[in-house]
């Protein structure tokens, strides 16, 4: 989740009062966040993904005027008239969306710009989805060569002036030779050769996703801005810049101004689009769903709270929530929201009156009885991680079986699902050599294969003992697991077979009532030598899973 | 009764007691100690603990004989081997033509000369003359019969007589040495001994089943154990204490009537994400959130309505009420195999199964996220994952439960906060108070989305939750450092046993 910095005074002054420190950790838990740390200068918050609007000192300041009650219902928008300025879209086939407005009267002083940029970057990151899906540019409006914009793709050879560079580059260079470039710069290139980018006059003033130019770049002293948004959805793409300009004008004497634009249809629009969404809920659904048994006023006043506008008509709410909220879905989502202003501390809790019947899971069940019965044949129970070295799961891969190898390991000692229990009693035994001898150890656990012809997944349940003394027997390890198998009321046997990683003539199959059900054996010293084990050790292996079914 | 207990005592033969005394008796009523070794098959520093015993019985009395014996000594040995030291001077004597200098000598010959030069003297086989010693005659015949003498007495072998002034000869030269060596005798005291042959009981150590079937534990005496003496270290095979935690849990489960299923860990994305209205580009899809399996493009494994249904949820909201996310939803992208990073991928294939309400379901087990190891950070950990429903289920029974069974667990203060997860609405984090640490979240919970209900085909409401075990646990066995949960060190893991075993107790103490 996100996590983001304000100045304690600019949010308590947007907010119109100060708020004490237990005050302020309250407010914050109801609208999902937490208050990571807090001083006389600084909060430091986070906030859930759903809920980017309160990324910025103007819009958690907008939910707790809500919430105290200072101000309730939609948010007033200040929108002044046209701003002149023209923007044309053509086609841009790997970034088609482009969003634009004006935020006039938004002056960049003190710790407004660091907040400015920080609320660009979550943004980035949660809704944009690094970019790909929704990029931000913000321009100093004031320093616009031309009010005439065009949206469209350009050749690698079109030159700009990179931000923060200082001179003139190609587009091919600004890729290459700057560090958004070398990391953006793949996301909407098309054919190695065409990148989107937003012209004024004749001037490149954005790369997006990329970067800006220099020509547009904010300053302490910048005053209105521009906002280009653009991205691969455009619901998305539109829904940001409603985000971005509404939550910005909540800054007196902040006001909203509107560009035209045209799409290469031909078709007009006037942005942003400032869209507010209206739901319709009953009053029974909503207690139906909380368990409360709230009026329909009370549901009212609690999403008025939440910045909604609500009505009540007979059992009918209808409510029109703000243009910033991009999580609104589905009436289930304002049934949420007045539950979030109630307070969940303030929810019923019925406790469970049903009565209903227990049942185990029959495989979790016999994990446990198998589990039980070695150890009372003395064989300790361990359990440890799932994923192990590549080497020594396919040492013991069982035949014609292929590994669940990861794609993404966190290191070499994680790198495949284990496909037998033995790879983790060997790594067990390596670790407890400390350990009095003789040691017996058990562990049941998860085991994964892919078949090698048609790479069928295969998971079961399976059974590990392995005894380690100064000296070990095939019968060391061959008299429990029969034992444990015949307390099943089974029949064990054995058929010999070498496998790979155990003693020549001294490894067998495991047959249960005749069927194939796992592996009993020496362990090969080549492969204690690479453990590192300095002691013998025979092990044995029974699938579970196939044993219920016998059962 | 001084009497009788003396000769009780007598009386009791142990079974090597009666080895050795018939032995010394069937040896003539005397005999070499090292001589019983070998006639009773005992070894020697038994038998001379037996005979200690037999003799504190009076059965047999020792007597020790001394004798000369002669040993060769360090320097002896180095004289058979290579040669003694005249010998060697002799032979230089030869290598340079029957002349050589003394102070030459020396440097061949070293810290032997003098003795070389002496003995060679005695022998009259050389003389010296201005510093130069002289060559007289060679061989030296004597030196043979000596040699022979000191590889007799080095062998261990009885030297034969008349060589006396030799021996002593070898003696002053420091190349034998001569010892007193002990024999020990011991004769059997008649007829006492063969009496308590014949009349005396057997002492065991082991009582044995013939013993007793045969009716002879009526005539044994059995050894009297070192009773207070530490026994072998035993270790018992036990449950491992992380399954008896999870197995605690799963009992409070089952006693609030839930029934428990079971999952698979690799699962093709559409079970862990789209079916549970996870958005396609969610970041938690990304390889830095998930694990992915390296594996060929294959089918979902779903029933073909339920797949159905959840392109037409994601992409419009189908018939859910919902707007969906838009765009166009990728079966590719949900055919892509994954370690499970949430177990509400087993629950809601068990929602898709559609069971008749009322039901309560859980699943425990493995979730993977590729999280670098630390004491608060595993790649694999245990969730439980719960849902619910009943006629009229709501929020506030989702709730309640969850209280219920965190109380049941030993918390019994339960805080509720709103959050977000993608696949419920009302969601809520919940905390639990634990002494020493305050509020820690424990749990994610929330009422199934209308979209998830819709892609499972089920009309009421369902409350779902999922619970990190670990952090529980590690609370549970007063562990600072999770990676101890998961250990491969057989001794930490009885020690963590023993813990939890008495902290269960103490626990259950509190609450009586």
């Amino acid at each position: 989740m996100p996590v983001v910095r304000f100045s304690r005074s600019r949010l308590e002054g947007l907010v119109g009062r100060p708020l004490g420190d237990e005050e302020l950790g309250d407010m914050v838990f109801r609208v999902k966040g937490e208050v990571e740390s807090l001083s006389d200068k600084q909060v430091e918050l986070e906030v859930t993904s759903d809920r980017p609007d309160l990324l910025m000192p103007e819009g958690l300041a907008r939910a707790l005027r809500g919430l105290l009650g200072v101000e309730v219902g939609l948010p007033r928008l200040r929108v002044s008239g046209d701003t002149g300025i023209m923007l044309r879209v053509e086609r841009v086939p790997s970034r088609p969306y482009i969003g634009v407005a004006v935020v006039y009267d938004y002056p960049l002083t003190g710790g407004v710009l660091e907040e400015l940029i920080q609320f660009q970057e979550k943004l980035h990151v949660t809704v944009g989805r690094k970019r790909r899906k929704v990029a931000i540019g913000i321009h100093d409006l004031d320093k616009l060569p031309s009010p005439q914009l065009v949206y469209r793709e350009a050749r690698l050879d079109e030159k700009m002036t990179p931000l923060h560079t200082g001179r003139v580059m190609s587009i091919a260079e600004t890729l290459s030779q700057t560090e958004q470039g070398r990391e953006y710069g793949t996301i909407s290139l098309r054919d190695d050769s065409l990148h989107p980018a937003i012209f004024s006059g004749g001037e490149i003033i954005s790369l997006p996703p990329v970067i800006n130019s220099d020509v547009t770049r904010l300053e302490p002293g910048t005053r209105n801005l521009l906002i280009d948004v653009t991205g691969t959805d455009r619901e998305a793409v539109y829904k940001t810049l409603d985000l971005l300009t509404s939550t910005l004008a909540e800054r007196r004497p902040a006001a909203i101004g509107r560009i035209k634009v045209e799409l290469p249809t031909g078709e007009m629009e006037h942005h942003p689009l400032l869209e507010r969404g209206t739901l319709e809920a009953s009053v029974d659904y909503v207690n139906r769903s909380l368990g409360t048994s709230l009026t329909g006023e009370e549901a009212a006043e609690r999403l008025e709270r939440m910045r909604w506008e609500a009505h009540v008509d007979g059992g009918t709410i209808r409510a029109t929530y703000p243009e910033y909220r991009l999580d609104i879905l589905h009436p289930i989502d304002l049934v949420e929201d007045i539950a979030m202003a109630q307070g969940y501390d303030r929810l019923p809790l019925t406790p469970p009156r049903e009565m209903l019947r227990p049942r185990e899971d029959p495989l979790e069940r016999l994990s446990r009885e198998a589990s039980e019965l070695a150890a009372g044949m003395g064989f300790m129970e361990m359990h440890t991680f799932t994923l192990v070295p590549s080497w020594i799961n396919e040492e013991y891969l069982p035949p014609r079986r292929e590994p669940v190898r990861l794609v993404n390991p966190i290191s070499a000692e994680m790198a495949q699902f284990r496909a037998s229990m033995v790879p983790s009693l060997l790594l067990t035994l390596r670790e407890s050599q400390g350990a009095r001898l003789p040691l017996r150890i058990h562990e049941v656990g998860t085991v994964a294969t892919v078949s090698q012809r048609g790479g069928v997944l295969e998971e079961t349940l399976s059974l590990g003992m392995a005894v380690m003394d100064d000296s070990v027997s095939f019968e060391d390890i061959q008299a429990p697991v029969y034992a444990l198998v015949r307390a099943l009321g089974l029949r064990p046997s054995t058929e010999k077979r070498d496998h790979p990683g155990f003693i020549r003539g001294r490894s067998a199959n495991l047959l249960v009532n005749s069927v194939l059900a796992g592996r009993v054996g020496e362990v090969s010293p080549a492969v204690l030598e690479r453990l590192g084990i300095k002691y013998p050790v025979a092990v044995a292996e029974l699938d579970l899973s196939k044993v219920l079914g016998f059962l | 009764m001084e009497e009788d207990k003396g000769l009780a005592k007598t009386l009791v033969l142990t079974d090597n007691e009666r080895r050795v005394l018939s032995s010394i008796i069937n040896l003539g009523g005397t005999a070499w100690v090292e001589d019983l070794s070998s006639a009773t098959g005992l070894p020697q520093s038994t038998v001379m603990s037996v005979l200690e015993l037999l003799k504190s019985k009076g059965l047999v009395k020792e007597e020790s004989i001394y004798r000369e014996e002669y040993r060769a000594t360090p320097q002896g040995l180095k004289a058979l081997g290579e040669g003694f030291p005249e010998e060697k001077l002799i032979k230089l004597l030869l290598q340079h033509n029957g002349e050589l200098e003394v102070r030459r000598a020396r440097e061949l010959l070293g810290e032997e000369t003098s003795i070389a030069i002496g003995e060679a003297r005695k022998r009259g086989a050389v003389a010296i003359q201005g510093g130069v010693i002289r060559l007289l005659k060679a061989p030296l015949e004597a030196i043979g019969e000596e040699k022979e003498l000191l590889r007799a007495i080095s062998e261990g072998k009885e030297p034969p007589g008349g060589r006396e002034g030799l021996i002593e000869s070898l003696r002053r030269r420091g190349l034998v040495e001569k010892r007193m060596r002990r024999r020990t005798r011991v004769t059997a005291v008649m007829p006492l001994a063969k009496k308590v042959l014949e009349e005396s009981v057997t002492a065991v150590a082991r009582l044995t089943g013939e013993d007793i079937v045969s009716g002879r534990w009526r005539t044994l005496v059995l050894k009297d154990y070192n009773v207070e003496a530490e026994p072998p270290l035993l270790f018992p095979g036990e449950r491992h204490f992380l399954i008896r935690f999870i197995d605690l849990v799963r009992r409070i489960m089952f006693e609030m009537g839930f029934t428990e299923v079971r999952g698979p860990i690799v699962v093709e994305e559409f079970w862990n994400f789209d079916a549970l209205f996870q958005a396609q580009d969610h970041p938690s899809r990304e390889i830095h959130d998930t694990f992915w399996v390296q594996h060929e493009p294959g089918g979902i494994r779903a029933p073909p309505e339920v797949i159905e249904r959840t392109r037409r949820v994601h992409e419009t909201g189908g018939d859910s009420g919902s707007r969906g996310w838009g765009g166009s939803w990728d079966p590719r992208v949900a055919a892509r195999l994954i370690l499970r990073t949430q177990t509400t991928s087993v629950t809601v294939r068990a929602l898709a199964d559609r069971p008749m309400v009322p039901f309560r379901i859980f699943t425990v087990g493995k979730v993977y996220r590729p999280d670098a190891i630390d004491a608060r950070h595993l790649p694999e950990f245990y969730q439980l994952d719960g849902i619910m429903s009943e006629p009229g289920m709501d929020f506030s029974r989702l709730l309640g439960m969850l209280k219920e069974f965190f109380n049941r667990l030993g918390f019994e203060k339960v805080r509720f906060k709103p959050a977000y997860f993608p696949f419920t609405e009302p969601s809520v984090e919940g905390y639990v108070w634990m002494e020493g640490k305050g509020w820690v979240e424990v749990f994610g919970a929330g009422m199934f989305r209308p979209e998830i209900l819709e892609i499972a085909g089920v009309e009421e409401n369902v409350g779902a939750w999922g619970i990190g075990l670990d952090r529980i646990a590690m609370k549970f066995l007063e562990v600072e450092d999770i990676r101890l949960l998961y250990t491969r060190n057989v001794n930490q893991a009885r020690e963590l046993s023993t813990r939890l075993r008495r902290l269960e107790h103490r626990l259950l103490g509190e609450r009586r």
